[in-house]
């Protein structure tokens, strides 16, 4: 962690547009990871419930 | 409840994973409900956590643009997105928000920018907030819209509409056929007041969709989060490209986000037009109330500020107000020996502009859980009818 820490540190001080690049990758890949995740567990969930239903 | 406190390496702040994880939980529900990044309270609670102003808001742009990946996911899948009105508002937004964080650079230079844009955030909450409530209340019943629905557009709307410099654009999710200068305009305005109050610029853009364009509300919703995608992005470089991201935060605020996003947006499947629409007024009215808390506190530290500066500069080594301001944040300490020596007005100022502060921070707080807790309520008393429905069929 306290490598990352460094590193982002660095980053955000010294090269400021690789640190704008990471910056936007970072949060898009976390945001669509999250709704993937989300879309995939509404699904098992919606099939679980049919097949109660059923 | 065990807490983790979270050292922030570029703010050089430190926070409560926990409250960055509520805050984010909270607005991620207030996000996916109304349409909006929720910028209007994460930047004043993050500036009250102890983040310099050009640091909540860039952090938030970052948190913002992950977010809305989610929700209007969520939004597309309940057929609320309108992706052709979304794209061309794009690049009027673009420009608008570069404009805006231009000038918060200038200002963050000569040292105006909290007065600034505080002033600003409260004339437009309190603007846009009344004006809703009159329009789902008086507004709405002289005009003899039927049961509160969004059939009949606002008659700026109906304005803008027949204005018909062309290009003409057909809108087919939304239904209707509009200049494209006139959403080009709407999209500027709403980019320039994003990067200038680091907001997503959803909660004018929201509105303004509904108002000016004349897309019901649901699409509104959809379609703005959409934008607020690009826009938080955009927004996040710009910001991150002048150091000013704390991109830990942004993730830790994501991760409470990613289970509030999709509860707001399926909310919005069990509740009408006018009611999103006047629970997001009543949201921005108490998000002026928080903001003008935060200026009282800065009149008190007006009172300090110049003692505090001659003392705390030589000692902490920094140049910018801004950052003075994080340095006595993070070095209490020492303040507080400062503190002890200073007369008994001084001592009152500091403590009353903590307490002001504290007050904007947990009013923004309690009303964004109050508020996503109503939300959850409209969801789950939407799911029983509905269930109940079905059993009855």
């Amino acid at each position: 962690m306290e490598t990352i820490y460094h590193w982002l540190t660095e980053l955000s001080l010294g090269n400021r547009f690789a640190f704008a690049v990471v910056t936007v990758l970072t949060t898009a890949a976390a945001g669509a990871f999250m709704a993937l995740v989300i879309e995939i567990l509404l699904r098992l969930f919606s099939a679980a419930a049919a097949k109660t239903e059923a | 409840m065990p807490d983790v406190t979270l050292y922030m390496p570029i703010a050089g702040a430190e926070i409560s994973a926990f409250l960055l994880v509520l805050l984010g939980f909270t607005v991620g529900v207030i996000g996916g409900f109304f349409g909006v990044g929720g910028a209007f309270i994460v930047t004043p609670a993050l500036n009250v956590f102890g983040f310099p102003m050009a640091y909540a808001i860039g952090t938030d742009m970052a948190h913002i643009a992950g977010k809305s990946i989610i929700s209007t996911v969520r939004h597309r899948r309940l057929g609320n997105v309108d992706i052709r009105l979304g794209l061309l508002m794009i690049t009027g937004t673009a420009v608008g928000i570069e404009l805006g964080s231009l000038a918060v650079m200038w200002l963050e230079k000569i040292g105006r920018i909290d007065a600034v844009v505080r002033t600003i955030y409260v004339a437009l909450l309190f603007g846009i907030g009344s004006y809703m409530i009159y329009e789902c209340t008086g507004g709405a019943s002289r005009r003899g819209s039927s049961e509160g629905t969004d059939r009949r557009p606002p008659a700026l709307a109906q304005k803008a509409q027949r204005i018909k410099i062309p290009p003409i654009i057909t809108l087919r999710v939304s239904g209707l056929s509009i200049s494209v200068w006139i959403i080009f305009g709407v999209a500027a305005i709403t980019g320039f007041a994003a990067g200038f109050l680091g907001v997503g610029g959803g909660f004018i853009r929201m509105p303004a969709l509904v108002y000016i364009i004349g897309t019901t509300t649901k699409v509104a919703v959809g379609t703005d989060l959409f934008e607020v995608m690009f826009s938080g992005m955009y927004g996040a470089f710009t910001y991150a490209l002048k150091g000013r991201v704390e991109i830990v935060a942004a993730m830790v605020m994501l991760a409470g986000a990613a289970a509030g996003a999709p509860l707001g947006a399926f909310a919005t499947r069990h509740v009408k037009g006018p009611v999103i629409r006047l629970c997001f007024a009543l949201t921005m009215l108490i998000a002026g109330i928080s903001v003008i808390f935060k200026q009282i506190a800065e009149r008190y530290r007006d009172a300090y500020w110049e003692r505090l500066n001659a003392w705390g500069r030589p000692e902490s080594g920094v140049i910018g107000r801004d950052d003075l301001i994080q340095w006595t944040h993070i070095n209490r300490d020492a303040v507080n020996k400062w503190l002890a020596t200073q007369p008994d007005f001084i001592q009152g100022a500091f403590v009353m502009e903590r307490a002001w502060s504290s007050y904007s921070g947990y009013l923004m707080l309690g009303a964004s859980c109050a508020l996503s807790a109503a939300i959850i309520f409209f969801l789950a008393r939407g799911m029983l009818r509905e269930s109940a429905g079905s059993t009855r069929g």
